[in-house]
């Protein structure tokens, strides 16, 4: 049985290279499509939409679920204010409001993703 | 090597990846880096071992014997998707993998990447959006870090296998 080398070697660092590489790729990817600013907040659960928030009227939006979250549009921006999930990622996510930009909440099930004036704008990593 | 033997060392397998799975959720790595699915992986470290010294298959079935025991402690099965798509993945690359000439680090970097990425992908199967997968360069840097950790850790556990007589006797049952 022939084992794998024990010891780190340069195939290796050209491998974290190339990881690295398609990280960077995929996040100015996503930036490129997100350039734009956001006119809508769509909140989905389990891929159905609950609610196209405009991001131009401040408004509070609460889902109701397995857990709670509530979202709230502010000068032009959405973000997860509180939420009764136990880690609250989708709270310290912060705000989004530029297309393509989303906040998620995975106990839940809760998306919460912005589009642009194009229409939809599905981002495809 | 003798199937009790295979057996019993898949147990011992297993019940490790539990316990190390359990373990590093005491490490406070959310506090160190504060994002969502980030941890150490150190259960794939049982994974390669797994999959190096006794074969696929084995390596298989001590996976989704990890999964199911793990999810069934955790009291979610919700949770049993993610680690189940994102151990087989995983697992799949690093069989892969270990045919090339990468050393343990390599391996393991393709593991935790591999797992990241199965991860998303069952996250956009439960959500139903692909916003999910905006998450996926910052999984990728963190499987880079993660997956050279864990791989120093299975670096020594090799060393320590091929150099020491009666752990060696391990790695000849499982040529017989």
């Amino acid at each position: 049985m022939t084992l794998p080398d024990s010891k780190l070697n340069r195939r290796d660092l050209v491998l974290c290279a190339a990881v690295l590489l398609c990280a960077a790729a995929v996040f100015c990817a996503l930036l490129a499509a997100g350039g734009e600013t956001g006119t809508v907040a769509v909140v989905l659960r389990d891929g159905t939409v609950l609610a196209r928030l405009p991001l131009d009227t401040d408004a509070v939006y609460t889902v109701e679920g397995t857990y709670e979250n509530v979202i709230r549009v502010e000068n032009g921006a959405v973000r997860i204010e509180s939420a009764t999930c136990p880690g609250e990622d989708c709270v310290h996510q912060g705000a989004v409001s530029r297309a393509g930009g989303s906040l998620v909440c995975l106990p839940n099930r809760v998306t919460v993703t912005v589009e642009g004036a194009g229409g939809t704008d599905i981002v495809i990593g | 090597m003798n199937r009790t033997k295979r057996l019993a060392l898949c147990a011992v397998l297993t019940a490790l990846a539990l316990a190390l799975s359990y373990a590093e959720r005491l490490l406070p790595l959310g506090l160190l880096i504060p994002l969502p699915g980030i941890k150490l992986g150190l259960a794939n470290v049982v994974s390669l071992f797994a999959l190096c010294f006794l074969g696929t298959w084995p390596a298989l079935w001590v996976l989704l014997a990890r999964v199911f025991l793990g999810s069934l402690f955790a009291g979610n099965l919700s949770g049993a998707l993610f680690s189940l798509s994102g151990g087989l993945l995983a697992l799949a690359c690093m069989a892969l993998a270990r045919r090339t000439r990468l050393s343990v680090y390599g391996v393991s970097v393709c593991g935790a990447a591999a797992h990241n990425v199965g991860q998303l992908a069952a996250a956009m199967a439960v959500m139903g959006t692909a916003a999910v997968w905006s998450y996926l360069p910052a999984l990728l840097v963190a499987a880079v870090g993660s997956g050279l950790l864990t791989g120093a850790a299975a670096a020594g556990v090799f060393r320590a296998f091929t150099k020491d007589a009666q752990l060696r006797a391990v790695m000849d049952w499982s040529k017989r």
